[in-house]
């Protein structure tokens, strides 16, 4: 979305002007990684999303708009669009809920055990996906203990059900909010807190009415990655909603190695990438323009 | 009973002690500075009436009310920060009434507070703005309005002008004083900058290592610093060690080759003291006249005012001569000092220290 080349030359406080032919050489190369890592591969897909698909024949030359009119009428896409939004907008709000709070308890905490603390908030980066993953299957799964308790409380098996896809992916994404509140809150004068105490506000009223609105463009990125992240993840679905409970990247992941009906695959890959990049800039619109003029 | 009564208030960290035994009586409408260098338990005595910090010793009352552990939320003390900790998400008017919210005053009511608060610090033009798009001195007065506009028993001030720069903290610093003046609310100010601690208050505490060392009127406390430390620390001045040779109501002391005549109360013989000298007070004049002779080592010229520093034979001396447009004492020229009687002062002990000229940090400011 970004680009990321004319920085070179636009970055405050150079001293030299570099415009012209040395900022051109020097912006050569991220140029390159971006035309080639980025850009070349989506161009692909996207040409690919368009060509006609024969089961005994596979990829042919030319051009139809079928697969985008066959995402759109069936009822088993659409399903599966919604069900991917649905989770990944419910773990977004499960993350503020959990991740805000955590970030500001992490923030009031004093020296030694704020460093810590932090570290075990980070410690799920450390540990392979797919391996978080399997450990939530056997935790969620029918002889796990966690699978057991939600059976006799009558819940339910867990694994292989949208609850379990939740679940792993509030934990694979809680740092990804604590991070950005956690920083926007380091910026949060200490004194700010004292001030509403002394204009007699309650504790509640400080955090609510203070505190919060302070953090909150720190709570509205968090939320856009992590929504972002979910929406298009994986390893947790696949490992976590099983063979029948798709999201859009594992039916994305079936249309290529299983199906072989690439275009489809591609067209569905494409119509995602689409459907976050609306959502996504349309809530950055929100929060710029609620927040640009008080917090900048 | 005074208003706002401080009784053997004392702060501990630990063996670290911050403030000790500190008392203090405030009257109604009385502006109160406390004054010291950083470190001396200041800060921490505003935080304690503040409800920040929590009171290890003492009491603390306010209008016959013992608030020393109430919570801050309800003491209802109108408090600026040093950094004046707005809230950066309102507008300058939703700041200043938001002590009002919290307090549920009826809305009409409460917007007329906010205007009135906001035209009293001359901001009413910029309510709908936000803290950032304010210059340091509206956002000091935004701080202002916020706490005054609850209404507060005492308003305290957190070195509330040390973020201005120099010329606007001495605008603010009178327009604070006006302020404080025409709403009549009891004020403590922290401070280190003792121009502005005597300029605009009533009384003025100055406070080392954590005890309060002097109670004043801010004239008092500079024409009578009860130690060395005082006479160094509010204003500037030279001090000169001393032997009592002379007692009674008028005691003599003497200084190397110079004798002056004191107020003699408490002073015995061959006591070791030393002469605090105003600079102010010594005046330049023609050579071979006055009580001392001397040479001009170095001059500053401060506007109002010629600074010198002479060379005498009981050590360097620093002298402030008025400008009144005559032409000035060049260096390396010859003079007399001269002083009126009684303008000197004796401080007690020290004979230890040689004579020396002390220029505080108020005077290297002034220099500047």
């Amino acid at each position: 979305m970004t680009t990321l080349h004319p920085l070179a030359g636009s970055l405050p406080g150079t001293r030299r002007n570099v415009d012209g032919l040395p900022s051109i050489i020097g912006s050569i190369p991220l140029s390159l990684l971006f035309l080639t890592l980025v850009v070349t591969p989506l161009a692909l897909t996207f040409g690919l999303s368009f060509s006609p698909f024969d089961y005994n024949t596979g990829v042919q030359a030319g051009f139809t708009a079928e697969h985008y009119l066959m995402v759109f009428t069936d009822p088993y896409f659409i399903g599966i669009f919604w069900r991917t939004f649905w989770i990944a907008a419910l773990t977004t709000v499960i993350c503020v809920l959990i991740g805000a709070p955590e970030a500001y308890i992490l923030s009031r905490m004093r020296k030694p055990w704020r460093s810590i603390f932090l570290l075990v908030v980070l410690s799920p980066l450390l540990i392979s996906l797919v391996v978080r993953a399997f450990g939530w299957s056997m935790l969620l799964g029918p002889n796990g203990p966690v699978g057991q308790a939600a059976q006799a409380l009558g819940l339910g098996p867990l694994l292989y059900t949208p609850t379990a896809i939740v679940i792993g992916l509030v934990h694979v994404m809680l740092p990804f909010m604590v991070i950005p509140v956690w920083t926007s809150l380091q910026k949060l004068d200490p004194s700010v807190e004292q001030a509403a105490y002394s204009l007699n506000a309650s504790r509640l009223q400080t955090l609510l009415k203070v505190v919060l609105p302070q953090c909150s463009p720190g709570i509205l990125s968090g939320s856009l990655i992590v929504f972002g992240l979910s929406a298009s993840s994986f390893a947790i679905p696949a490992l976590l909603g099983g063979r029948r409970l798709k999201m859009v990247a594992t039916i994305v992941y079936d249309e290529f190695l299983v199906e072989l009906n690439w275009p489809l695959g591609a067209t569905i890959a494409i119509l995602l990438l689409i459907a976050n990049v609306v959502i996504m800039m349309a809530y950055n619109g929100v929060v710029e323009r609620s927040y640009r003029r008080s917090l900048g | 009973m005074s208003f706002l009564q401080l009784e053997k208030l004392s702060k501990h960290y630990g063996d670290l002690v911050v403030v000790r035994d500190f008392d203090l009586s405030v009257e109604q409408g009385e502006f109160v500075s406390l004054l010291g260098p950083s470190g001396c338990g200041k800060t921490t005595t505003l935080q304690m009436i503040a409800g920040f910090a929590d009171v290890t010793h003492g009491r603390i009352t306010l209008d016959g009310r013992d608030i020393t552990h109430a919570r801050p939320n309800t003491r209802g003390l109108g408090i600026v920060f040093q950094s004046y900790a707005l809230f950066p998400h309102l507008t300058v008017a939703d700041n200043v009434a938001f002590g009002l919210v919290m307090r549920k005053v009826p809305r009409a009511e409460r917007e007329a507070r906010t205007r009135e608060a906001l035209a009293l610090v001359k901001l009413h033009q910029h309510a709908d703005r936000y803290p950032r798009e304010l210059s340091g001195g509206q956002r000091q007065r935004v701080a202002l309005a916020r706490a005054l506009v609850i209404r507060p028993p005492v308003l305290l001030l957190d070195e509330p002008l040390s973020n201005l720069d120099a010329k606007l903290r001495e605008e603010m610093q009178y327009e604070l004083r006006a302020i404080q003046r025409k709403t009549g609310t009891t004020t403590i100010m922290v401070t280190h900058d003792q121009a502005e601690a005597l300029s605009i208050s009533d009384r003025v505490v100055v406070m080392q290592d954590g005890r309060a060392t002097q109670i004043d009127q801010p004239y008092r406390m500079y024409e009578h610093p009860g130690s060395e430390f005082i006479a160094r620390f509010v204003g500037k001045t030279n001090l000169l060690a001393g032997t009592v040779t002379q007692t009674g109501p008028e005691a003599e002391v003497r200084s190397g080759p110079l004798s002056v005549r004191v107020d003699g109360a408490g002073l015995r013989l061959n006591d070791p003291v030393q002469l605090s000298l105003r600079p102010e007070k010594l005046v330049p004049v023609a050579a071979g006249q006055g009580k001392l002779a001397g040479t001009v080592v170095i001059r500053y010229f401060l506007g109002s005012q010629w600074m010198y520093e002479i060379d005498t034979p009981v050590g360097r001396l620093l002298a402030l001569a008025p400008n009144d447009g005559a032409a000035p004492l060049d260096v390396g020229a010859r003079a007399g000092l001269d002083w009126a009687p009684g303008v000197v002062r004796v401080l007690p002990g020290g004979a230890d220290t040689p004579a020396s000229t002390t220029v505080t940090s108020g005077a290297l400011r002034a220099a500047a």
